[in-house]
Protein backbone atom coordinates (compact mmCIF):
# COMPACT_ATOMS: atom_id res chain seq x y z
CA UNK A 1 0.00 0.00 0.00
CA UNK A 2 1.24 3.41 -0.75
CA UNK A 3 -0.38 6.85 0.53
CA UNK A 4 -0.10 10.32 0.85
CA UNK A 5 -1.22 12.26 3.88
CA UNK A 6 -2.60 15.90 2.60
CA UNK A 7 -3.66 18.58 4.63
CA UNK A 8 -6.91 19.62 4.28
CA UNK A 9 -7.41 23.38 3.37
CA UNK A 10 -11.00 23.60 4.44
CA UNK A 11 -10.69 22.65 7.78
CA UNK A 12 -6.96 22.83 9.15
CA UNK A 13 -6.92 25.67 11.85
CA UNK A 14 -5.23 27.74 14.49
CA UNK A 15 -6.26 24.73 16.58
CA UNK A 16 -5.95 21.78 15.03
CA UNK A 17 -4.39 20.25 11.99
CA UNK A 18 -6.67 18.40 9.95
CA UNK A 19 -5.64 15.76 7.64
CA UNK A 20 -6.43 12.96 5.32
CA UNK A 21 -4.78 10.13 3.13
CA UNK A 22 -5.21 9.33 -0.58
CA UNK A 23 -4.17 6.23 -1.13
CA UNK A 24 -2.09 4.79 -4.31
CA UNK A 25 -1.78 7.94 -6.43
CA UNK A 26 -5.90 8.30 -6.50
CA UNK A 27 -7.68 11.35 -7.38
CA UNK A 28 -9.90 11.57 -4.32
CA UNK A 29 -9.33 11.06 -0.44
CA UNK A 30 -10.98 8.46 1.72
CA UNK A 31 -12.92 11.89 3.14
CA UNK A 32 -14.31 12.64 -0.20
CA UNK A 33 -15.14 9.15 -0.52
CA UNK A 34 -16.77 9.29 2.64
CA UNK A 35 -18.60 12.45 1.99
CA UNK A 36 -19.69 10.51 -1.61
CA UNK A 37 -21.08 7.76 0.39
CA UNK A 38 -23.10 9.01 2.83
CA UNK A 39 -24.06 12.54 1.97
CA UNK A 40 -27.07 11.44 -0.44
CA UNK A 41 -28.56 9.50 2.45
CA UNK A 42 -27.88 11.17 5.24
CA UNK A 43 -27.12 14.66 4.37
CA UNK A 44 -28.05 16.64 7.65
CA UNK A 45 -25.58 14.07 9.79
CA UNK A 46 -22.72 14.75 7.26
CA UNK A 47 -23.20 18.55 7.67
CA UNK A 48 -23.11 17.64 11.75
CA UNK A 49 -19.93 15.96 11.12
CA UNK A 50 -18.42 18.68 8.91
CA UNK A 51 -18.96 21.45 10.88
CA UNK A 52 -17.59 19.45 14.04
CA UNK A 53 -14.57 19.00 12.13
CA UNK A 54 -14.59 22.83 10.96
CA UNK A 55 -15.15 23.84 14.67
CA UNK A 56 -12.62 21.28 15.73
CA UNK A 57 -9.78 23.13 13.35
CA UNK A 58 -10.52 26.59 14.04
CA UNK A 59 -12.42 26.61 17.80
CA UNK A 60 -12.07 23.77 20.05
CA UNK A 61 -8.95 21.84 18.81
CA UNK A 62 -9.15 17.82 18.93
CA UNK A 63 -10.62 17.37 21.96
CA UNK A 64 -10.64 13.39 23.50
CA UNK A 65 -14.48 13.65 24.64
CA UNK A 66 -15.75 15.30 20.81
CA UNK A 67 -14.48 11.76 19.98
CA UNK A 68 -15.36 7.90 20.48
CA UNK A 69 -12.13 6.76 21.71
CA UNK A 70 -10.63 3.42 21.49
CA UNK A 71 -11.85 2.32 18.32
CA UNK A 72 -8.87 0.89 17.08
CA UNK A 73 -6.33 -1.38 18.48
CA UNK A 74 -3.99 -0.39 21.71
CA UNK A 75 -2.29 2.92 21.03
CA UNK A 76 -3.13 3.32 17.33
CA UNK A 77 -5.03 6.37 18.02
CA UNK A 78 -7.57 5.13 16.11
CA UNK A 79 -11.29 7.21 17.16
CA UNK A 80 -14.80 7.52 15.63
CA UNK A 81 -16.61 11.11 14.94
CA UNK A 82 -20.39 10.65 14.85
CA UNK A 83 -23.28 13.00 14.67
CA UNK A 84 -25.10 12.08 17.24
CA UNK A 85 -25.44 9.31 19.76
CA UNK A 86 -29.15 8.29 18.50
CA UNK A 87 -28.03 8.64 14.84
CA UNK A 88 -25.25 6.38 13.71
CA UNK A 89 -22.75 7.60 11.14
CA UNK A 90 -19.49 7.17 12.10
CA UNK A 91 -16.13 8.97 10.48
CA UNK A 92 -13.36 6.97 11.55
CA UNK A 93 -9.71 8.93 12.68
CA UNK A 94 -6.47 9.09 13.75
CA UNK A 95 -6.15 11.28 16.44
CA UNK A 96 -2.64 12.71 17.73
CA UNK A 97 -3.73 14.41 21.06
CA UNK A 98 -5.78 17.57 20.65
CA UNK A 99 -3.64 19.53 17.75
CA UNK A 100 -3.91 17.03 14.80
CA UNK A 101 -6.46 14.09 13.37
CA UNK A 102 -6.42 12.10 9.98
CA UNK A 103 -9.59 11.44 8.57
CA UNK A 104 -10.08 8.41 7.09
CA UNK A 105 -13.58 6.89 6.28
CA UNK A 106 -16.85 5.20 7.45
CA UNK A 107 -20.60 4.52 6.97
CA UNK A 108 -23.55 3.80 8.88
CA UNK A 109 -23.22 1.93 11.83
CA UNK A 110 -26.30 -0.16 12.82
CA UNK A 111 -24.93 -3.21 14.54
CA UNK A 112 -23.33 -4.08 18.12
CA UNK A 113 -19.49 -4.01 16.69
CA UNK A 114 -18.19 -2.40 14.11
CA UNK A 115 -16.50 -6.21 12.80
CA UNK A 116 -20.51 -7.19 11.91
CA UNK A 117 -20.18 -4.76 8.97
CA UNK A 118 -18.18 -5.37 6.16
CA UNK A 119 -17.75 -1.89 5.13
CA UNK A 120 -17.21 -0.09 8.42
CA UNK A 121 -14.95 -2.81 9.13
CA UNK A 122 -12.91 -2.26 6.02
CA UNK A 123 -12.69 1.01 6.44
CA UNK A 124 -11.49 0.56 10.63
CA UNK A 125 -9.00 -1.92 9.46
CA UNK A 126 -7.80 -0.26 6.52
CA UNK A 127 -6.98 3.30 9.17
CA UNK A 128 -5.61 0.97 11.76
CA UNK A 129 -3.19 -0.21 8.83
CA UNK A 130 -2.32 3.38 7.96
CA UNK A 131 -1.92 4.25 11.69
CA UNK A 132 0.52 1.35 11.87
CA UNK A 133 2.59 2.84 9.15
CA UNK A 134 2.08 6.16 10.10
CA UNK A 135 3.96 4.97 13.54
CA UNK A 136 6.24 3.49 12.01
CA UNK A 137 7.38 6.55 10.20
CA UNK A 138 7.17 8.84 13.06
CA UNK A 139 9.15 6.74 15.09
CA UNK A 140 12.19 6.53 12.20
CA UNK A 141 11.86 10.19 11.81
CA UNK A 142 10.81 10.78 8.79
CA UNK A 143 7.15 12.34 9.94
CA UNK A 144 7.28 14.75 12.57
CA UNK A 145 5.36 18.13 13.65
CA UNK A 146 6.19 21.04 13.28
CA UNK A 147 6.90 24.10 15.82
CA UNK A 148 3.75 25.14 16.29
CA UNK A 149 2.70 21.48 17.79
CA UNK A 150 -0.27 20.98 15.12
CA UNK A 151 1.26 20.19 11.43
CA UNK A 152 2.78 17.19 10.33
CA UNK A 153 6.44 17.51 8.37
CA UNK A 154 8.34 14.90 6.99
CA UNK A 155 8.25 12.28 3.94
CA UNK A 156 4.19 12.35 3.93
CA UNK A 157 4.03 9.90 1.37
CA UNK A 158 4.37 6.20 2.51
CA UNK A 159 5.18 3.27 1.02
CA UNK A 160 3.83 -0.24 2.83
CA UNK A 161 8.56 -1.84 3.01
CA UNK A 162 6.41 -5.62 3.00
CA UNK A 163 4.90 -4.56 -0.76
CA UNK A 164 8.35 -4.46 -1.87
CA UNK A 165 9.23 -8.01 -0.27
CA UNK B 1 19.96 15.01 6.57
CA UNK B 2 16.03 14.30 5.82
CA UNK B 3 13.52 16.09 4.32
CA UNK B 4 10.71 18.05 6.12
CA UNK B 5 7.99 18.73 3.88
CA UNK B 6 4.65 20.27 4.55
CA UNK B 7 1.58 17.95 3.85
CA UNK B 8 0.52 19.12 0.21
CA UNK B 9 -2.90 21.61 0.59
CA UNK B 10 -6.20 19.54 -0.56
CA UNK B 11 -9.40 20.12 -1.32
CA UNK B 12 -11.84 18.97 -3.94
CA UNK B 13 -15.01 19.87 -5.47
CA UNK B 14 -17.24 17.39 -3.20
CA UNK B 15 -15.69 18.75 -0.50
CA UNK B 16 -16.51 22.47 -1.50
CA UNK B 17 -19.82 21.60 -2.63
CA UNK B 18 -20.80 19.66 0.67
CA UNK B 19 -19.81 23.07 2.79
CA UNK B 20 -21.21 25.54 0.08
CA UNK B 21 -25.01 23.79 0.52
CA UNK B 22 -24.82 24.07 4.16
CA UNK B 23 -26.82 26.17 6.43
CA UNK B 24 -25.55 29.16 8.13
CA UNK B 25 -27.65 28.98 10.98
CA UNK B 26 -26.93 25.12 11.29
CA UNK B 27 -22.85 26.05 10.86
CA UNK B 28 -23.47 28.47 14.31
CA UNK B 29 -25.75 26.22 16.10
CA UNK B 30 -22.73 23.51 15.73
CA UNK B 31 -20.21 25.77 17.19
CA UNK B 32 -22.13 27.18 19.85
CA UNK B 33 -22.70 23.59 21.07
CA UNK B 34 -19.34 22.58 20.68
CA UNK B 35 -18.02 25.78 22.38
CA UNK B 36 -20.35 24.92 25.41
CA UNK B 37 -19.28 21.26 25.40
CA UNK B 38 -15.01 22.58 25.70
CA UNK B 39 -16.22 24.97 28.32
CA UNK B 40 -18.18 22.34 30.35
CA UNK B 41 -14.31 20.25 29.96
CA UNK B 42 -12.10 23.03 30.74
CA UNK B 43 -14.24 24.21 33.95
CA UNK B 44 -13.64 19.76 34.57
CA UNK B 45 -9.94 19.95 34.58
CA UNK B 46 -9.83 23.00 36.30
CA UNK B 47 -11.34 22.01 39.39
CA UNK B 48 -9.69 18.61 39.10
CA UNK B 49 -13.63 16.78 38.64
CA UNK B 50 -14.02 13.87 36.34
CA UNK B 51 -17.44 13.51 34.51
CA UNK B 52 -18.71 10.75 37.12
CA UNK B 53 -18.46 13.00 39.99
CA UNK B 54 -20.14 16.22 37.87
CA UNK B 55 -22.83 13.42 37.21
CA UNK B 56 -22.93 12.34 40.65
CA UNK B 57 -23.31 16.01 42.09
CA UNK B 58 -26.49 16.75 39.81
CA UNK B 59 -27.82 13.25 40.37
CA UNK B 60 -27.33 12.78 36.35
CA UNK B 61 -26.36 9.27 34.73
CA UNK B 62 -22.76 9.41 34.00
CA UNK B 63 -23.55 8.79 29.99
CA UNK B 64 -25.57 12.63 30.39
CA UNK B 65 -22.49 13.95 31.02
CA UNK B 66 -20.99 12.10 28.09
CA UNK B 67 -23.63 13.37 26.19
CA UNK B 68 -23.24 17.07 26.77
CA UNK B 69 -19.10 16.87 26.36
CA UNK B 70 -19.82 15.18 22.82
CA UNK B 71 -20.44 18.59 21.25
CA UNK B 72 -23.60 16.75 19.26
CA UNK B 73 -26.34 17.83 22.14
CA UNK B 74 -29.30 20.60 21.89
CA UNK B 75 -29.00 21.74 25.24
CA UNK B 76 -32.07 22.83 27.39
CA UNK B 77 -32.06 26.44 28.90
CA UNK B 78 -32.48 23.93 32.31
CA UNK B 79 -29.72 22.02 31.90
CA UNK B 80 -27.66 25.37 31.27
CA UNK B 81 -28.89 26.86 34.57
CA UNK B 82 -27.92 23.69 36.36
CA UNK B 83 -24.75 22.83 34.74
CA UNK B 84 -23.53 26.76 35.49
CA UNK B 85 -24.52 26.50 38.98
CA UNK B 86 -23.05 23.41 39.53
CA UNK B 87 -19.59 24.62 37.96
CA UNK B 88 -20.04 27.86 39.36
CA UNK B 89 -19.16 28.99 35.39
CA UNK B 90 -21.43 30.96 32.53
CA UNK B 91 -22.30 29.19 29.78
CA UNK B 92 -24.36 32.05 27.95
CA UNK B 93 -24.83 35.50 28.92
CA UNK B 94 -27.67 37.22 27.30
CA UNK B 95 -27.96 41.41 27.23
CA UNK B 96 -29.68 42.46 29.60
CA UNK B 97 -30.58 45.41 27.67
CA UNK B 98 -34.44 45.90 26.30
CA UNK B 99 -35.03 45.86 22.52
CA UNK B 100 -37.35 49.23 21.47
Amino acid sequence: MKFEIVELLDFSGYKAGIYTVILNEGSQSLFDNFIQENRPKFSAEIDDILLKIETIGHVTGAREHLFKINEGTLGDGICALYDNPDKKIRLYCIRYGSTTIILGGGGYKDVRALQDDPKLKHENYLLREISRLITESIKDGDITWASDGKRLIGNLTIQDDEDNE
Amino acid sequence: MKTMNEARKYTSPIIQEALRNIDPTRREMVRRRMMISARIDDALKSKGWTQKQLADMMEKRPSEVTKWLSGNHNFTLETIALIEKNLGITLITVSEEVII
